[in-house]
Parts: C-alpha cells; structure tokens; sequence
C-alpha cells in the first residue's frame, strides 16, 4: 500500500501502522481515518449486521468507522490520532461474528 | 460500583465543546478574570470549522487565506489567554451521572473520571441531517461536512471525482475546496430553486459581507467551469463495493426528482448535504427542555443569552439552532455575559452595555441563514427518495418498509418506532437517521408532535477495563 491521495507531500514526523498486517507510512498528527484514505482504502468497516461501510460523517457522530485499535474493538478511525507501532485492524465486528450474521 | 468509586474533580464552569462558541464563551470569561474549563472529543481546539490541519509542517496552500486567517486569529485569542482556560483535547463527555452537572468523561478513549461542575455552558455544535437515498450507504457516499475534514484537516482527498448534492451554502465552500484540492468536480447540484433565494434577497443585502462570500464562490465555480445546477437533486448511488456512479436529476417543487431528465454520473466521491441540526444529545440528557427544530430535529429551548430550563446550564452556538460559525461566537460571548451576571460577577447594566453590540451582530447572521431557510427548508418528496428496501438506520439495517409498516400499524411517536424497528438504537444512537424518522413520522401521520428520541448513557463506547482501573484509581490503590 502507497500514499495516493495526498494534497501536498508529506514534509514532517512520519509513524508507521500496521493495518491488517501491512505496515503503512502515515503523517504524524493525522487521523487513523487520514491514513487509511491516503492509502486508498475506502472498506472500512461492518456494522453489527456485517454490512460493510466506511466513513460517512467523518466527525465522530455515525460510527461507520469503527475499527480494532490494539485489540479494542469499535474505536472511531476519525477521531483517533495515529501512533506509532498501532495495530489497525479493518472491517471487523465481534458482535456481528458472535451472533453470526443475518447478512 | 457505585460513583463514589470514581475520582472527582470540582471545577465552578465547565464549556462543553472547543468550537466557535465555546471557546469564545471561554475568552469572554477569561477577560472577566474567571477561570473555565474546556472539554472537546476532538484532538484539536476549533470546531469542525477551525480545527486547521492536524499534521506539522503543512503548507496547506490549497485553503482559503482568509480562513487561515481566521484559524490563527481564533488560536492566538485563545493562547492570549491560556492561563484561564483549561483546555483539554480528546476528551469525551459521557453524560451526566449522580446529579446533573457531576460529568463522566473519557479521556483518550480509555481514562474514566468525573467532573462536578458548578455550571455548564454546553456549546457542542451541529450535526449533518441525513436524507437516506438509494445507495447511500456505500463507501463514497459521505457529508459535505466529513469531506471537508479530510481536506482541511487531514490534506488528504476523499475522492478523486466527486458529485456534491444538497442543498446551502456549505455546498459551494465544499466544492471549492475539493477543486482546489485537485479534486475534479463532476457537478454541484443544489436543491433549492434560485427564485427563492431572488425573494430573500433583501434580507441577504442586509448582511454584505457574507453574500459577498457567497458570490465569490460561486464565480470561482464558474471560473473553474464546474458545472453548477440549482433545483437539482441527487436520485441514487450506484457501484459494487464502493459509488462509481451517481445519478441526479431536476428537482419539482415538492422536491420529486424528474426521472425523464435524469443523468448518470461517473465519481467516486458523492458528497451530501441537506441541512444541519443542533447537537443534543447531551442537552437531553441534561433534562432540558426542548422543542421542534424545523421539522428535521430538536433543538434546546434558550433565551437570547443561552440560559436554559435549568438554572446553571447554558447552551450557545449550533446547539442552540444553527446559524454559523460566526453567530456562534456571537452567542458563547453573551452565554459568558449571562454565567457572569448570574454569579454575581457583573451588574446587569455593565453585561447588558456588552451584550448589545454582540446580540446585533448575532442578529444579523441569524437574518442572513434565515433567509436560506425558504430556499434550503427540506421539501416532503425527498422523504421518498429512498426504496422500501434502502436502510434508513445505518447501526441496525433497518429499511424504508419497516419504518413505514410500523407507521402503518400505528405507530404515532419516534420512540415507539425505535422499539418496533431498532431504528436509532445502534452505535451512534440514532443521530443519523433520527433526523429522517422525526420528518416520516411528520409526514405520514399530519402533525408536527412525534415526541423525542432520547439518547442513553454512556454518549460513546466505553470498556469495562475503563470503569474498573478508574474506580481502583479512586480507591487509591
């Protein structure tokens, strides 16, 4: 995965993430959210009816976002700044896994 | 567990939210020599509107200068003043517990503690109301507001073609910015039809320099050769994973869209905005009396000062009832002038000497959004945008038909449609589609009294790992 939406190259700090065991380069400061558009990757998440969504108010108000931070699961990718060594892990949702899906 | 478990800190005012009004209400404190405390979920002081880029080193040279301008000006006001305000960043508030005013906040997404305040000033902003449509739950589809973010905060771009659909003023500054973001641009289609805003245009002279704002942005658009439609409206999105196709079409009166005129759009991006409502669950929460907001959402009940229900709460700002960025700073002034006249740390002649030069400017911003009001006011066909299978709740998949046959059933208030059909009973707590059931509900059954969609505790996740360190924290082991 390569930065492919940036407005203006990247000049300060960079960290590295791991998200879905690939590390990617992100812009210290930003949102896990930033990073992963950066990156092109617009699938996200899964609702807890395994509907697949991705950031739609972007603010912190819809949860479509919500993504496992270091083993914690619902965390909101937009409100969250990245650090480095973080373990993203996309389109996952325990609750929809344990109750097994009605779509 | 009982909240004595819990550390708490006593502080005599707490400001909920670092936007435009709060912290303004904090400088107008500061300047009378009283401390405050400011709370804000976000990393960065600012608001959704002033939040500036989040990354160092940014050059950012594809935003307005005039917005920087305003960015700067608002950060150094508030480091002129650090001494008095207490800001702290990444801090969620999670609602009130044991007494109205003792808070449980959550910092960094994972330290509980509480806050006993003496006095609230709740200055927590706005959210987009959401018009469900075919299709708008695919990744690409997202507000004009979060687009925004991602380019004047994050300098990334959502999208590399973008359709922008809706209808105000935000449509235009969003367009904009994305074309000057390297965005391109399919099409800015606006819903309100351009003879209304011809009718208000004298209350839009009243207020120079905002319309003069608004018409350089549309002559950018125009240099730019952006094709730019009133009376149109989006129909759906369309795409296997993701929007790679949206189609809109000219709007009627009622906004029914016109499907013999309709066009296809290839994007990847289709930003929506169809109107912004206060944001209230915490006021709820709170117990305050609220009242309609335009048929689409609920809204506080204020004085022109901010003063609530209940002595002691103050709300300013977009959670008042929208009108800007700029009438927003305007109110988080006057609700400081009423916390200082309250406790006694003002005469009412000094505070009323201040407030007027503020509540005429406050006034005037409130004419100018008010004339957008006629042109940009939701019109019942875009209620039927959806199909009966499209989902409404995003949280818990629940479609248009299911809405509808429990109205049908009887259903007459929006709690009851929320226990027969989970819509607005998921992770966000129905702030999204609350906005749509308030204005079906409306709709279908004639009346503007379907009750209020009340929010729970806690207002964001919190782990149990959270509420157990925190309270042998308070144990003091």
């Amino acid at each position: 995965m390569r930065r492919q939406n940036d407005i203006e190259p990247l000049t300060g700090d960079v960290v590295t993430v791991n998200v879905d065991g690939v590390e990617i380069t992100c812009a210290a400061g930003e949102t896990v959210l930033t990073a992963l558009l950066a990156h092109g990757q617009l699938a996200i998440a899964r609702n807890d009816h395994g509907h697949l969504t991705s950031a739609y108010c972007g603010m912190g108000v819809c949860y479509c976002c919500v993504v496992k931070i270091d083993d914690v699961d619902k965390r909101r990718a937009c409100q969250l700044i990245v650090r480095d060594g973080m373990r993203v892990i996309t389109q996952h949702n325990n609750h929809h896994l344990a109750i097994g899906g009605d779509k | 567990m009982s909240d004595a478990a819990f550390t708490d800190e006593a502080l005599p005012v707490v400001i909920i939210g670092a936007g435009p009004a709060g912290l303004h209400a904090a400088v107008q404190l500061a300047k009378a020599g009283v401390r405050s405390t400011v709370v804000d979920e976000n990393p960065r002081a600012g608001g959704v509107v002033y939040r500036g880029p989040l990354r160092q080193g940014a050059q950012a040279s594809h935003l307005e200068q005039t917005w920087k301008s305003r960015v700067e000006a608002l950060k150094e006001e508030v480091a002129r003043y650090a001494s008095f305000i207490d800001l702290r960043l990444s801090t969620q508030v999670l609602g009130p517990m044991h007494g109205l005013t003792r808070l449980a906040l959550l910092e960094n997404h994972e330290r509980f503690s509480t806050v006993s305040a003496e006095r609230l000033i709740l200055c927590t902003g706005c959210l987009e109301w959401s018009a469900p449509f075919p299709g708008w739950t695919l990744p690409g589809v997202m507000t004009v507001g979060g687009a925004q973010l991602q380019i004047k905060s994050g300098l990334v771009r959502p999208g590399g073609r973008a359709v922008l659909v809706g209808t105000g003023p935000l449509l235009l500054v969003a367009a904009r910015q994305m074309h000057a973001a390297g965005i391109d641009v399919r099409g800015v289609f606006e819903a309100g039809r351009r003879i209304d805003l011809v009718r208000n245009v004298s209350s839009l002279l009243k207020n120079n320099p905002l319309l003069r704002e608004g018409l350089e942005y549309i002559s950018y658009l125009g240099r730019a050769g952006i094709d730019m439609r009133y009376g149109w409206g989006v129909v759906q999105a369309r795409g296997e994973g993701r929007v790679q196709e949206v189609v809109v079409a000219p709007y009627d009166r009622d906004w029914r869209p016109v499907m013999s005129k309709a066009i296809t759009i290839e994007a990847d991006l289709l930003a929506t905005e169809h109107g912004l409502i206060p944001r209230t669950q915490l006021s709820q929460l709170l117990g305050l009396d609220h009242t309609d907001c335009h048929g689409i959402g609920r809204k506080p009940v204020t004085t022109a000062w901010g003063r609530t229900s209940r002595p002691g709460i103050y709300v300013a700002g977009d959670a008042a009832g929208v009108y800007g960025s700029q009438a927003a700073a305007e109110a988080g002034r006057l609700a400081a002038l009423a916390y200082l006249t309250d406790t006694g740390k003002l005469s009412a002649e000094l505070a009323d000497r201040e407030a007027r030069p503020l509540q005429r400017r406050h006034q005037s911003y409130v004419e100018f959004r008010d004339a957008f009001d006629t042109f940009s006011r939701i019109r019942k066909g875009l209620l039927d945008l959806p199909e009966s299978d499209t989902i409404i709740c995003r949280c818990e998949n629940v479609t248009r038909a299911q809405i509808d046959q429990s109205i049908a059933c009887g259903t007459c208030d929006v709690t009851t449609l929320k226990m027969t059909t989970r819509a607005g009973m998921g992770d966000c707590q129905g702030k999204v589609c609350s906005g749509y059931l308030y204005a079906r509900l409306q709709a279908k059954l004639g009346r503007s009294d379907v009750g209020e969609l009340r929010p729970r505790f806690p207002l964001a996740h919190v782990t149990l790992g959270s509420l157990v360190s925190a309270s042998r924290g308070g144990a003091g082991t």
